[in-house]
């Protein structure tokens, strides 16, 4: 069975219709979606329309979370002042523009959703605003996809995409009791977290949407990238109020506001 | 006066402050900017940087002086119109390396070679003195700012204050990587420091107010700026 999985469109029709198309083309049996339908994009209503109408298993994101509860962020949101108020900008103007019958399916979204040995988040497992960088300590790591029970872990969150393979995977326990010390330590088989990158907002350097296609008979994970007109997302950043700064970032394939910057990180939301 | 006086001419981002400051490497001298309109940004790093320069901010110092001195002129001063109270003074021009009878070639007695400027008409300059920013943030408007988010720059340069108290000299010229330089000035962790910082941008048909806009954004207001002043003091205080 091959699953595509796809995070952080953020309001981006146009990509998120050129990774449908790709998707297609694919041979893809089922898809899933890790969150932040919205924020920053200009087209929330429509991306947020698109995957419930073709009912595409989804978590909340982030941003899906803070459209419904307000905005309560860690400092690892925002880890600059401008991004901030940047931040905040394309939180009010979203929060202003999605109907209520968007609110309310981003509201019902579950934080996790399993499938056999596979574990889907946005951000971890944990929360949604806490970030799993590539090079987050490889026990914390560890400790996340363990926690779910699964052996893929699939995040979105950062932006970028990777593919981690956690294959030293021997945990030690040492309990003092009395006099004597207990030793129990065990091993667990290959367990991999899987970053599906942006569909609508990237963060490698170019404008292209990214995705990953998990293949179970082969257990290969192949990282997509894909071409849109990117420029028609930018146009209608400007057209619709939001900040400039957002379309120029876009076509630079930087991120418009946040950034994980720190592995060491735990959130504290 | 004994000593030379030496006009220096150039287009913006040419090397004019760069080979005013060469010529401090042998010798002392003495150094005044004319026509910045109180943007002191390269009399502020030579005075901090550069201790064989004696910087003068008046010219009414002049007479008294016992070196050589250097009147860097700026780009946007009218060469024609430009009048000196001196009876005797050298003009040298800094042009790109292939600039050929330019204004500057015509004016100067001497012609140098220095890189390519800025040739844009828009020039925009803000005096931020007392204000502090948010270091990461200043990070993202100078990567958004030369990397050209707000329209053509071709030159920029400021000081800058950042919220730990240090004082840093930001210099880019189109082609070239951004130079920065912690100024060697004492940390201002006591309310908003009382020196000068500023910012000068150069270029064609850039949106000068959404650059104001993005440097207000990065500045700290009073209670976070206070907040933070306090945490650095406290982490800097040597135990008893």
């Amino acid at each position: 069975m091959r699953t595509a999985v796809l995070s952080c469109i953020h309001g981006n029709f146009e990509a998120l219709n050129a990774v449908l198309s790709d998707v297609d083309d694919q041979n893809v049996d089922r898809l899933f979606c890790l969150g932040d339908l919205v924020g920053y994009g200009p087209h929330p209503n429509a991306v947020v329309e698109m995957i419930r109408s073709l009912d595409i298993p989804t978590v909340q994101g982030c941003w899906d979370e803070d459209v419904v509860e307000g905005l309560n962020a860690c400092e690892c949101s925002y880890p600059s002042l401008l991004a901030e108020k940047r931040g905040r900008q394309a939180h009010e103007w979203t929060n202003q523009e999605i109907h209520p019958e968007v609110r309310a399916f981003l509201a019902q979204l579950p934080h996790t959703l399993r499938d056999g040995n596979l574990c889907f988040v946005h951000g971890s497992p944990h929360s949604n605003h806490e970030y799993l960088l590539p090079e987050i300590d490889a026990f914390v790591a560890m400790e996340r996809v363990l926690s779910t029970g699964a052996d893929i872990l699939f995040c979105g969150h950062t932006h970028v995409p990777y593919v981690r393979s956690l294959d030293s995977g021997e945990l030690q326990i040492k309990i003092q009791q009395s006099k004597q010390d207990q030793s129990i330590s065990f091993t667990t088989p290959l367990k991999r977290i899987v970053n599906a990158g942006s569909v609508g907002e990237p963060r490698h350097g170019r404008p292209n949407a990214t995705y990953v296609i998990y293949d179970d008979s082969t257990d290969q994970i192949a990282l997509r990238e894909v071409e849109y007109d990117y420029q028609k997302t930018c146009a209608a950043i400007v057209e619709k109020g939001l900040p400039a700064i957002f379309a120029w970032r876009l076509s630079k394939g930087m991120e418009f506001a946040e950034r994980a910057d720190d592995p060491t990180h735990i959130c504290e939301r | 006066m004994n000593f030379p006086v030496i006009l220096v001419a150039g287009a913006s981002g040419v090397g004019k402050t760069t080979w005013i400051q060469q010529q401090s490497l042998n010798s002392s001298i003495a150094y005044c900017s004319l026509g910045s309109d109180g943007i002191a940004i390269d009399a502020t790093y030579l005075a901090t940087e550069m201790k064989s320069i004696n910087v003068l901010f008046d010219l009414m110092e002049l007479p008294s002086l016992r070196v050589p001195v250097y009147l860097e002129v700026s780009a946007q001063l009218d060469l024609e119109s430009l009048t000196i109270p001196l009876e005797h003074f050298q003009k040298i021009a800094i042009v790109a390396p292939n600039a050929r009878a330019t204004e500057w070639h015509r004016w100067a007695d001497q012609i140098v070679v220095g890189i390519q400027g800025a040739t844009g008409s828009q020039v925009w300059q803000s005096n931020l003195s007392g204000q502090v920013l948010d270091p990461a943030s200043l990070d993202t408007f100078w990567e958004e700012l030369t990397e050209g988010a707000y329209g053509a720059i071709e030159r920029a340069k400021g000081i800058f204050e950042v919220v730990d108290g240090r004082a840093f000299h930001f210099n880019y010229v189109q082609g070239n990587e951004t130079n920065y330089t912690e100024l060697n000035v004492a940390r201002s962790l006591n309310g908003r420091p009382d020196r000068f910082s500023g910012i000068e941008v150069v270029g064609e048909a850039f949106d000068q107010i959404a650059i104001k806009q993005t440097l207000q954004d990065c500045c700290l207001a009073d209670d976070v700026l206070t907040y933070y002043q306090h945490q650095i003091q406290q982490s800097l205080e040597v135990p008893a």
